[in-house]
């Protein structure tokens, strides 16, 4: 912006208040502001940009209740809706890396390096079905913030369903398999497959909805150390 | 301000630094997509941010477009440089690799940008760290932010409670001549990590007079304004935060 007093940051600044990039800013900016996110609707425009492209701007507004300085103005940067399925995957791997920096301080490099190879692989585009929707930037958020609360030394093998979110599998050497399908706003659906030691080994199913909070909890009578442990 | 050490820490906090540069001149958006074309040989991403502003004047909606902004990333997204119509802004997000590294990129992208394009003065430097600092907090339970920030706001005694949302934001000259300093501390809202309780330090040194022009004394200006970051950071937190660091 022409009129920007800080020295600018791709994740945070005072320029760009109401629009969500990075996961912390945007609440903290609305407390800088004086705003808070509950009294106000969002509302989408969409505008032509000026390469051709479409662009979507997301303005906060208070619909019902305006705020008392009237007129007022806001000044937003637009995001590039994709326009072709390798935009929207190049946009998804991008929003995972953004993510993961925000936390790699928590993260080995190789262990971070390792994940990245595995998220260009499970999005990319010769492989992807054009069906399926891109992996959603709430579902990733919600996989990282499982992987750093269960201190899982082992990575996930990743997949991904059709309506956008993504899966992490683990699976020990018995072939004992934990399966967590990340949702959004922290919310997972585990399924555990155990081989239980009787004569005739037979496998015992449980499957459940919770959040990422309670996820250890839920698994706590299974073992998951089994999973989480080994570096294997 | 106080004695200080300087601290190379196993997992420092910094969540983005910057070095930015505004000139006293507007780019054009074709002069701009030129140069952007340079950069792209050493950043592989390259993304157009449009800005618009927006207005609401009683029932009447106003969007006008304005000349946005190129950003050029690593492949791994963690060096990013923006080039507005007036600046050069160069980031480096977590994890943080050390001065050195930083200092090196912010000299090769700036000598791309010299001989690429007109020279307009230097009118304003910017060296901004932002820092958040993760704190255990099982169970969700509070924390004192004076435990590992010296920075933060003094209540009078009539609550029982610890804060549990603060920002206090201070800019002030500094004890080094020419330079400024914007200081925001405050909780972050939604900590990135479950069971943690997030608190934020942004620090942006700056300066917009006696700015040397000639490239090696910029970039000697580039680097007292590293040293006060350092000095400014290490006043602003306690031994509880750099325990956390060490970690």
């Amino acid at each position: 912006m022409t009129d920007r007093t800080d020295s600018g940051s791709v994740v945070h600044g005072a320029d760009m208040p109401l629009f969500d990039i990075g996961a912390f800013r945007t609440e903290l900016e609305d407390a800088q502001l004086g705003l808070r996110p509950a009294q106000f609707g969002t509302s989408g425009l969409d505008v032509e940009g000026m390469t051709g492209v479409r662009h979507v701007l997301r303005a906060s507004v208070a619909p019902s209740k305006p705020r008392t300085v009237s007129p007022w103005s806001v000044r937003v940067d637009a995001k590039r809706r994709p326009s072709s399925l390798a935009d929207a995957l190049y946009d998804s791997r991008a929003s995972f890396k953004l993510r993961v920096a925000n936390v790699a301080m928590h993260l080995s490099t190789e262990w971070r390096k390792k994940f990245f190879k595995q998220v260009d692989s499970l999005l990319d585009e010769d492989e992807w079905d054009e069906r399926d929707l891109p992996i959603t930037d709430s579902s990733f958020v919600t996989l990282i913030r499982t992987v750093l609360f269960t201190k899982a030394k082992r990575r996930p093998g990743l997949g991904a369903t059709s309506n956008g979110h993504v899966i992490a599998a683990w699976t020990t050497v018995s072939d004992d398999r934990l399966t967590i399908e990340c949702l959004g706003d922290d919310v997972v659906r585990w399924t555990v497959v155990i081989r239980v030691g009787t004569a005739d080994d037979r496998d015992e199913l449980a499957a459940g909805e919770t959040w990422v909070e309670r996820l250890l909890e839920v698994l706590a009578p299974y073992g998951p150390d089994r999973w989480f442990d080994d570096e294997g | 301000m106080s004695d200080f050490v300087q601290k190379n820490y196993l997992h420092p906090p910094i969540t983005e630094a910057v070095i930015e540069f505004r000139i006293e001149h507007e780019f054009k958006k074709e002069e701009q997509e030129n140069l952007a074309r340079q950069f792209n040989r050493v950043y592989p991403n390259l993304g157009i941010e449009e800005t618009a502003d927006v207005s609401i004047d009683g029932n009447e909606l106003n969007v006008q477009r304005v000349h946005g902004s190129f950003r050029l990333s690593s492949s791994d997204e963690e060096d990013v440089l923006v080039l507005r119509p007036s600046s050069f802004s160069l980031s480096r997000l977590a994890p943080y690799a050390g001065w050195p590294e930083f200092m090196e990129r912010a000299r090769r992208d700036w000598t791309i940008w010299l001989s690429h394009m007109p020279r307009y003065p230097v009118v304003r430097v910017g060296i901004r760290y932002i820092n958040r600092i993760d704190v255990p907090a099982p169970c969700y339970g509070s924390i004192n932010p004076s435990d590992y920030l010296l920075i933060v706001p003094s209540m009078p005694d009539v609550v029982s409670r610890p804060m549990s949302n603060y920002v206090v934001q201070v800019e002030t000259r500094t004890h080094m001549e020419h330079w400024s300093t914007r200081i925001v501390s405050g909780h972050v809202s939604t900590p990135p990590l479950v069971g943690y309780v997030s608190l934020l330090l942004d620090i942006d040194n700056f300066r917009t007079e006696a700015i040397p022009q000639r490239p090696e004394k910029l970039w000697e200006t580039v680097q007292e304004a590293r040293n006060l970051k350092n000095q400014i950071f290490e006043n602003c937190i306690t031994d509880n935060a750099r325990a956390l660091f060490d970690q």
